[in-house]
């Protein structure tokens, strides 16, 4: 069974997600500050956190950094509708993905499930390209014989792009592979991933070798 | 502009009349005068009346020749002077007209200074004094409106909480409500119905919200038109309920939600307030400088009443009165048409002349970046 761990202050709409999560098959913590969240991941060691951005100590986008610094986990935020700038901070941040609140719940669980998913499914193989090396099997990324912290998503992108060299994913393709969303999936999920994946993997990520952007169009992996 | 010039040719016109008389009334005088003179052999006598501007031994024809010669000089005179005095006179009621045009088109901080105490200073005083009352009024209405909409923008925030703690448990509510008996399970299933109806209106009422606050960006990327449209579709379960004509290949820049939002508008209200079948079909075309995608949703329904047409963007606006509520907010084509805007582009509604209702999106084209970075 899944394990979730929910940050959100309101209790109603807490309780009304513990519910509804539990529901849908999910084993579930809750949280209701930034600082019990974070806590909570450590001890908890859950697959995945939801999390609301307005939180009364810390702010979900410094939860959302502190528990990427230190884990890989898969983190949804819970934003309100159109507030752009939010979106774009959380993923930058680290979040790898959002859905909008009032939210029905099958989206929530679609979203969850579509995030867990992410962690593996891939062929057997080891593929090096330059410095990197990617095991599908064992799902390691390393560079120059380092290995690399990705998270789920990031590594899923990776893989995706990998698989065929040279090849242009439009970023409505990659929403679709990685994300498993509609075309109507936000674009930005995908530069905010393609920018923290370069972060990681490239020498100088803006001038990138590995993760090139195809302008208009969307990213291509290499030519290396 | 037949009005501007109206005025300062009157004004010419009579100046000109004045100086016609004038030079007609001396000319008859003087020639009845000199008729005379010549008639009683008087002219010698009488000579020094014209003392060295008529010849020693002038015949009538000679004095008949200069005093129309003067004449025409104090015409051509008058004219000019009934030039330079008109265009005095008018200057001031130019200014006038041209402040009051700018004041019309909107800019209310426009004034007149008045120069001297005469008839057009008090014009002008009243003048700046409505432009004043009219700027008080405009800033009034400005702030009041700003205010309902910042209302109306918090108070739907206000509801997303509780709404979103509402919707949470439907599913769950839904499921139940099967093992519920008789009341219980149709209370249940009616709260539920009913938070997901709330739900789309606090939804709309917040998005409106955005518009009308200015907040409403636009996120393009590159669609392919027809992908846009299937999924549209799709998603809603209507592949089967439209027939989609063969659309154009092309890769649309665009917000791809609102491209979504407005198509799922569009046919959504064809199968709601139209009737089968309903066709959608797009076309690229080239007007006003540039490329434009147009997208047409018909229906074989009955169409708008032509008193309707006008309004059916307005918010809030339901023909069908008879239509029970919860099928419609009323706000889907204003929805439609802010997003249509937001990208340059516009929705018309029309009846179709073989019958049902027309709406068809112009969206501009936006030419594609292709190049690698
Ligand atoms: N295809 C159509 N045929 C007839 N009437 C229509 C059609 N589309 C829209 N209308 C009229 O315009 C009104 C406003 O539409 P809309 O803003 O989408 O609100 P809603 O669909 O929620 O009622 C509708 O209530 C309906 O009366
Ligand atoms: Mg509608």
């Amino acid at each position: 069974m899944p394990r979730l761990l929910l940050i959100e202050d309101d209790p109603a709409v807490r309780e009304g997600l513990q519910i509804a999560l539990r529901h849908q098959g999910h084993q579930v913590d809750t949280a209701a500050t930034g600082r019990d969240g974070l806590d909570r991941a450590r001890a908890g060691q859950p697959d995945a956190v939801v999390l609301d951005l307005m939180l009364p100590d810390l702010d979900g986008f410094e939860v959302c950094r502190r528990l990427r610094a230190s884990t890989s986990l898969s983190i949804i935020m819970l934003t309100a509708r159109g507030d752009d700038f939010d979106i774009v901070a959380g993923l930058e941040a680290g979040a790898d993905d959002y859905v909008v609140k009032p939210v029905q719940p099958r989206v929530l669980d679609a979203r969850i499930r579509a995030v867990l998913r992410r962690i593996g499914r891939a062929p057997a193989a080891v593929q090096s390209h330059g410095d990197i090396v990617i095991d599908r099997a064992g799902l390691i990324v390393t560079k120059s014989g380092r290995p690399v912290a990705l998270t789920p998503t990031e590594l899923r992108l990776l893989l995706v792009l990998a698989e065929s060299p040279l090849q242009v994913f439009a970023r409505d393709q990659l929403l679709r592979l990685v994300w498993e969303q509609d075309y109507l999936g936000d674009s930005r999920l995908v530069d905010a991933c393609v920018q923290r994946l370069r972060a990681k993997i490239e020498d100088n990520p803006s001038t990138p070798v590995y993760l090139q952007t195809v302008r208009g169009f969307g990213y291509r992996f290499g030519p290396v | 502009m037949p009005g501007r010039s109206g005025l300062r040719s009157r004004l010419i016109l009579g100046f000109i009349s004045v100086a016609l008389l004038a030079s007609v009334a001396t000319l008859v005088a003087t020639y009845v005068g000199a008729a005379y003179l010549f008639r009683n052999d008087q002219l010698q006598s009488t000579s020094h009346l014209v003392d060295g501007v008529l010849p020693r031994d002038p015949t009538s024809n000679q004095i008949a020749l200069i005093v129309i010669g003067s004449a025409l000089a104090l015409l051509a005179l008058m004219v000019v002077l009934a030039q330079l005095a008109t265009r005095r006179v008018l200057r001031p009621v130019r200014k006038l007209a041209a402040v009051a045009r700018r004041l019309a088109q909107g800019d209310l901080q426009i004034r007149l200074t008045a120069t001297g105490a005469d008839e057009m200073t008090d014009l002008v005083h009243t003048f700046n004094e409505m432009a004043t009352s009219l700027q008080a009024k405009v800033a009034e209405l400005h702030r009041m409106h700003t205010m309902a909409q910042r209302f109306a923008g918090d108070v739907s925030h206000e509801l997303r909480t509780p709404l979103a703690a509402m919707l949470a448990v439907t599913d769950v509510l839904d499921e139940q409500s099967e093992r519920f008996d008789g009341d219980a399970a149709a209370a249940a299933r009616l709260v539920s119905r009913e938070t997901s109806n709330l739900n789309r209106l606090v939804a709309d009422l917040i998005e409106i919200s955005r518009f009308d606050a200015g907040s409403a960006a636009l996120l393009m990327d590159g669609v392919t038109l027809a992908d846009a449209v299937a999924s549209c579709l799709r998603v809603r379960g209507w592949t089967q309920q439209v027939v989609v004509e063969p659309l154009p290949e092309l890769r649309v820049r665009c917000d791809p939600r609102r491209l979504d939002v407005i198509i799922a508008n569009l046919v959504g209200n064809a199968l709601r307030h139209g009737a089968p079948p309903v066709t959608l079909r797009a076309w690229t075309h080239h007007a006003a400088g540039r490329d434009w995608l147009s997208l047409r949703v018909h229906d074989c329904g009955p169409g708008m009443p032509a008193e309707v047409l006008p309004h059916v963007f307005d918010r809030f606006y339901k023909a069908d009165t008879a239509r029970t509520r919860s099928e419609g907010s009323g706000l889907g084509l204003a929805i439609a048409w802010e997003n249509a805007r937001l990208h340059e582009g516009t929705i018309e509604a029309a009846n179709a002349p073989e019958g049902g209702a027309s709406f068809t999106l112009h969206l501009p084209l936006y030419p594609e970046p292709l190049q690698a970075g």
